[in-house]
């Protein structure tokens, strides 16, 4: 019994020190980075220079919009490279059009391409949408039809992509007020079709989720439920408004003009509980912009749900080990 | 051909060009041996970047302009108009000293300690110069190789002293052929031989290095959406735009009905103008001379520069 006692409070004592030794910020710093290297950062918007450089620390990464720096001066360009000096910095495109049935213009990948070539991001980033058609210019992106012709369409020009550009680009899920009229499939076989077809990584932006749900009808939980939770690299949040529909209905815009509601927060904590990889979580804000204590609280929040999906990951492993056990 | 041969006009001729070349050529030899890749320089301290962009002076004055923006220092002044901020007598005094322990940066710490009672400012940032924090900083950007190390001023100097070998040999060459063929019209030939030796000596030091320069550029690309919101900022310490704002653009983009205060931080004594030489390590007069130096942005295209820097910034609206 003495010896029982002996040998737990011994342990006690070790597990006292291992605690203190743990505690230490290098090893803070080793088990940080040993975990799922999950990261939150920021939108770059020039409005926000000021703040991000002042709250570094507290930001992972930057998104920064490619298309702002196509036909940028060099100088420019050399600014975004110092600034990817600084911290880590993806790139977001808007303008390729990739889930269109006409192929992505030659010129516009030489220029995604080029600018990869000089800022070295970590990743780039498209939407799923169609921008231009018959020689117009939408100034918007335009949710296609959900088709299988659609899904072969975006995967022969996201091939062409990756071959003009070197890499192939996470695909973001876009928001849209009305259904894409002569739809056959619903959004989630669509993304998931092209995601097997591609073979590429999926930027999820939750807010855009949420909104489809909301305007479409479906249980935007569910939809995030029915992704390949391994192709999920990139998360985006933001916030919206609701307008009124011409039938009197409320439908959610994604404007990214306000803060990130919580229903987005869940939705990050349920895609952080399935997603197998590290995910990189990007706040969007566009305009509106509140103060900067502000934006890092949203991150802050995020980096809660994150924390608590993981946490909620970890534990279905454990009991899923011991049950095998 | 031998340029030597020339008749004195055409002589003249070939001596500004000559002059030229000589003087580019050190310019690029200082352009491809400054820009040196020696590592990542931060961006997340304003007043680095102030100082790199006006020197010692300009990052005490903008330090100071936050504090006061942020309430930690208050003016004391003879009157409440614009003018009177600017008056001789204006002074400063810490509003609070439990701040000179709450402020996080070196250089703000010691600026409050300044402060502590009531101190007529320029006088007061004046002898601030050298301290430690404005060290660190000189220390900082020698080290990023933003501004010029030991190493650098030697080279530079080396440079321009063959530079000016030349460029004198070659008129003394010319001298000495023309007085031995019995021509004394040599004056004007003296004249540009010394406007050369000062060109080549006046621009082989810069307060930057090229790296520093592009470096600056980079930083002013990133925040240039600030300074289109200049009339709009919000006064009170809220955001850091305003302390952003002055660092990579000068207290002369700085709206003084926003911030009234920024006109009593302004210098009074004209900046030495662009391009002004400085070969010693420790003189920060130098760094008013640069924040008209380029004189390019720096100043605020010039109107905004008039009022507050005095005639001697007048000249840098370009």
């Amino acid at each position: 019994m003495e010896a029982q006692g002996a040998a737990a409070g011994a342990e006690g004592v070790a597990g006292v020190a291992v605690a203190k030794m743990m505690n230490t910020p290098q090893v803070r710093d080793v088990l940080r980075a040993s975990a799922l290297a999950d990261r939150v950062g920021l939108g770059w918007r020039p409005d926000l220079a000021a703040g991000i450089f002042e709250h570094l620390d507290g930001i992972d990464l930057l998104e920064v919009i490619a298309d702002d720096f196509f036909s940028a001066p060099r100088r420019q360009v050399r600014a975004l490279k110092t600034l990817a000096a600084q911290v880590p910095v993806v790139l977001h495109g808007v303008s390729l059009g990739l889930a269109s049935s006409s192929p992505v213009e030659t010129k516009r990948l030489d220029q995604m391409a080029r600018l990869m070539d000089q800022v070295r991001p970590e990743f780039w980033s498209e939407h799923l949408a169609f921008v231009r058609a018959g020689g117009f210019e939408i100034g918007h992106l335009a949710a296609p039809p959900r088709s299988t012709a659609s899904v072969d369409a975006t995967a022969s020009n996201l091939h062409r992509a990756q071959a003009a550009v070197g890499a192939m680009p996470l695909v973001e899920n876009i928001a849209t007020l009305i259904d894409p009229p002569a739809s056959t499939l619903s959004e989630s076989a669509w993304l998931n079709g092209i995601l097997c077809s591609s073979n590429c990584g999926l930027l999820l932006d939750l807010h855009n989720v949420l909104a489809n749900g909301l305007n479409h009808g479906y249980d935007p939980l569910e939809f995030v439920r029915q992704i390949p939770p391994d192709r999920i690299s990139a998360i985006h949040i933001a916030g919206g408004k609701f307008v009124s529909a011409p039938d009197g209905s409320q439908r959610l815009l994604d404007d990214h003009f306000h803060d990130v509601p919580d229903p987005v927060f869940d939705l990050l904590e349920e895609t952080a509980a399935r997603a197998t990889g590290p995910l990189t979580v990007i706040l969007e804000r566009d305009g509106d912009y509140p103060s900067m204590d502000s934006l890092l609280a949203q991150i802050a929040q995020a980096r809660r749900a994150l924390a608590k999906g993981r946490d909620r990951h970890r534990d279905r492993r454990a009991q899923l080990i011991e049950a095998v056990a | 051909m031998n340029p030597f041969d020339l008749r004195g006009p055409e002589f003249l001729v070939f001596y500004i060009f000559f002059s030229w070349l000589v003087i580019a050529g050190i310019g690029l030899l200082r352009r491809l041996s400054e820009d040196r890749d020696t590592g990542k320089p931060p961006i997340d301290d304003p007043y680095l970047v102030a100082f790199l962009r006006g020197g010692e002076s300009e990052s005490l004055r903008v330090a100071t302009l936050s504090l006061i923006d942020r309430g930690l220092l208050a003016l004391k002044s003879s009157g409440t108009s614009l003018l009177s901020l600017h008056a001789p007598d204006s002074r400063l005094e810490l509003t609070d000293p439990a701040a000179i322990d709450s402020v996080k940066r070196p250089i703000e710490k010691r600026i409050l300690e300044a402060f502590k009672t009531a101190q007529p400012i320029h006088s007061t940032l004046d002898s601030l110069a050298g301290c430690t924090a404005c060290f660190d900083y000189s220390i900082n950007l020698e080290k990023f190789g933003l501004i010029p190390d030991e190493e650098v001023r030697k080279a530079r100097l080396r440079r321009v002293a063959i530079a000016i070998g030349i460029l004198l040999g070659v008129a003394a060459v010319k001298i000495f052929i023309a007085l031995s063929r019995g021509r004394t019209n040599i004056f004007f030939l003296v004249i540009l031989s010394g406007l050369a030796t000062f060109l080549a000596f006046k621009n082989s030091n810069p307060f930057r290095t090229v790296r520093g320069e592009k470096f600056l550029q980079d930083v002013r690309s990133l925040f240039s959406s600030l300074r289109q919101r200049a009339a709009s900022l919000r006064p009170g310490g809220a955001t850091s735009d305003l302390v952003w704002l002055a660092s990579a653009y000068g207290l002369t983009e700085v709206s003084p009905i926003l911030f009234p205060s920024v006109v009593a931080l302004r210098p009074r004594r004209p900046p030495r103008g662009p391009g002004s030489t400085r070969w010693g390590s420790g003189d920060s007069s130098c760094g008013t001379s640069t924040s008209c130096g380029s004189g390019s942005s720096s100043c605020g295209g010039g109107s905004g520069c008039g009022g507050g820097c005095g005639g001697g910034c007048g000249g840098c609206g370009g």
